[in-house]
C-alpha cells in the first residue's frame, strides 16, 4: 500500500514539474520545490493536475513574468533618471568647482581665505577630479565616476574645508565652505545611488552615520577653532570621514530597490 | 489588493505556516468559499516576499521533499491592518446605504 503511494506520489510529481517548465527558471528554483510539496500534500497520494489546476498553473504563470518584467521596467527607469541626476548635480558641482578654482589662481582665496600655490594647485586638481568624473559619467563608467567623486570629495572637503576654516573659522568663510562641502555630497550620493556597487548596510552603517553626523556636528562646530584642536593634524580625517559618511548614507538611502506598490492581480 | 491576497496575508498573521497549511487556512477564513491553488498562492507569495510583505520562516525536509513556512513581516502586518481598515470602512459605508435604502 505504502509502496503504491509512493508510486502515484512520484508520478504526480514529475507531472507537476513538467508543469512547472511554463514559470520563469529563476522563480522555478526558488519556489519550485515548495510549490510541488504543496501539490503533493494537497492531494490524497494519488492526485494528478487536474483540469483548473493546470489553468490555475498557466494563469499564475503568466502573473509571475508580469510582475517580474513590471519590477524591471521600475528599476530601469529608476536607474535611468540616477544616472541623468548624476549628470546633472556633476555638471552643477563642476561649475562650482571651476568658479572656486578661477578664484584660488587669479584672486588667491579660497571663499575669503588666502591661499598658497601649493594650496592653489590642490583647488585646481580637485576641480580637474570632479570634470573627470563627469566625463566618467557621461561615457557610462559609474563605477570609475564614483571612485573619483567620492575621493575628490573626501579630499576636497577634509583638506580644502580644513584649509579654509584654519584661516578664518567664522562665517561667512565657515558658511561658504560648509555650503560648498555639502553641495559636493550630492553628487557623490546620486553616483553612488545610480551603480551597482554593494554599500554598507544594516546596524554598520548606522553606526558610521552616527559617528559621521556627531564628528560632524562637533568638527565643525568647535574642532576648526584655532585653540581647541581636537585631534591635532588629524582633524583632515575626521572631517573627511564625517563628510564621506553623509554622502553614503544619502546614497544608500537612495539605492533601495524599487518595488511596485500597486499589485496588478 | 484582490481578496485572494488579503486572505493569505491574513492566513500569516497569526503563525508562520507552510504552502498548505496557508491554502487550508484560507479556506477555514472565507468559510469554504475560496478555494486556493498552490499556483495562485505562490505567484503571490512570490510578490509578497518581494514587497518585503511575507519572508520564509524556515524549511524543512518532509518525505523527501522540501517544505517552507512563510511568516509576515512587519511591513506586511502594517498593510495587513491597513487593508483590514480599508475594507471596513468600505463595509460600514456599503451597509449605511442599505439602512437608507431600507434594505436592512
Amino acid at each position: 500500500m505504502r509502496e503504491r503511494q509512493t508510486l502515484a506520489d512520484a508520478r504526480a510529481e514529475k507531472q507537476v514539474r513538467r508543469w512547472l517548465r511554463v514559470y520563469p527558471s529563476s522563480w522555478r528554483e526558488h519556489h519550485g520545490d515548495a510549490l510541488v510539496d504543496t501539490f503533493l500534500a494537497s492531494g490524497t497520494g494519488e492526485r494528478r493536475l487536474d483540469r483548473r489546476d493546470k489553468i490555475d498553473i498557466l494563469r499564475s504563470s503568466i502573473r509571475v513574468r508580469t510582475h517580474a518584467m513590471a519590477t524591471k521596467v521600475a528599476r530601469a527607469r529608476s536607474h535611468d533618471l540616477l544616472r541623468h541626476l548624476a549628470l546633472y548635480f556633476l555638471t552643477v558641482q563642476c561649475a562650482v568647482a571651476t568658479v572656486v578654482a578661477w578664484r584660488a589662481v587669479h584672486i588667491g582665496k579660497l571663499f575669503t581665505a588666502d591661499l598658497t600655490p601649493l594650496w592653489q594647485s590642490v583647488v585646481v586638481a580637485s576641480m580637474a577630479s570632479w570634470l573627470a568624473a563627469l566625463l566618467a559619467v557621461a561615457s557610462g563608467r559609474p563605477r570609475t565616476a564614483r571612485a573619483i567623486a567620492t575621493t575628490t570629495l573626501l579630499l576636497s572637503a577634509g583638506v580644502g574645508l580644513l584649509r579654509a576654516l584654519e584661516a578664518d573659522p567664522l562665517p561667512p568663510n565657515a558658511t561658504a565652505s560648509v555650503f560648498v562641502g555639502a553641495l559636493a555630497v550630492i553628487p557623490v550620493a546620486t553616483i553612488w545611488c545610480s551603480s551597482s556597487w554593494p554599500t554598507l548596510t544594516g546596524s554598520s552603517m548606522g553606526w558610521l552615520v552616527f559617528g559621521g553626523l556627531l564628528a560632524a556636528t562637533g568638527v565643525w562646530t568647535f574642532g576648526f577653532r584655532p585653540h581647541i584642536r581636537i585631534g591635532g593634524e588629524l582633524d583632515i580625517l575626521v572631517n573627511a570621514w564625517s563628510v564621506g559618511t553623509i554622502g553614503v548614507a544619502v546614497g544608500s538611502l537612495l539605492r533601495r530597490p524599487v518595488a511596485l506598490r500597486s499589485e496588478t492581480t | 489588493m484582490r481578496r485572494e491576497s488579503l486572505l493569505i496575508l491574513s492566513a500569516l498573521a497569526s503563525e508562520p505556516r507552510h504552502g498548505y497549511a496557508i491554502i487550508k487556512k484560507v479556506a477555514e477564513l472565507s468559510a469554504d468559499q475560496k478555494q486556493l491553488r498552490p499556483g495562485t498562492l505562490y505567484a503571490a507569495l512570490g510578490r509578497f516576499e518581494a514587497d518585503g510583505l511575507v519572508e520564509i520562516d524556515r524549511e524543512e525536509v518532509v518525505d523527501g521533499r522540501n517544505r517552507r513556512y512563510y511568516r509576515i513581516t512587519s511591513s506586511g502586518r502594517r498593510r495587513l491592518v491597513d487593508l483590514v481598515g480599508q475594507r471596513s470602512r468600505e463595509l460600514e459605508a456599503i451597509r449605511g446605504q442599505l439602512t437608507v435604502g431600507g434594505l436592512s
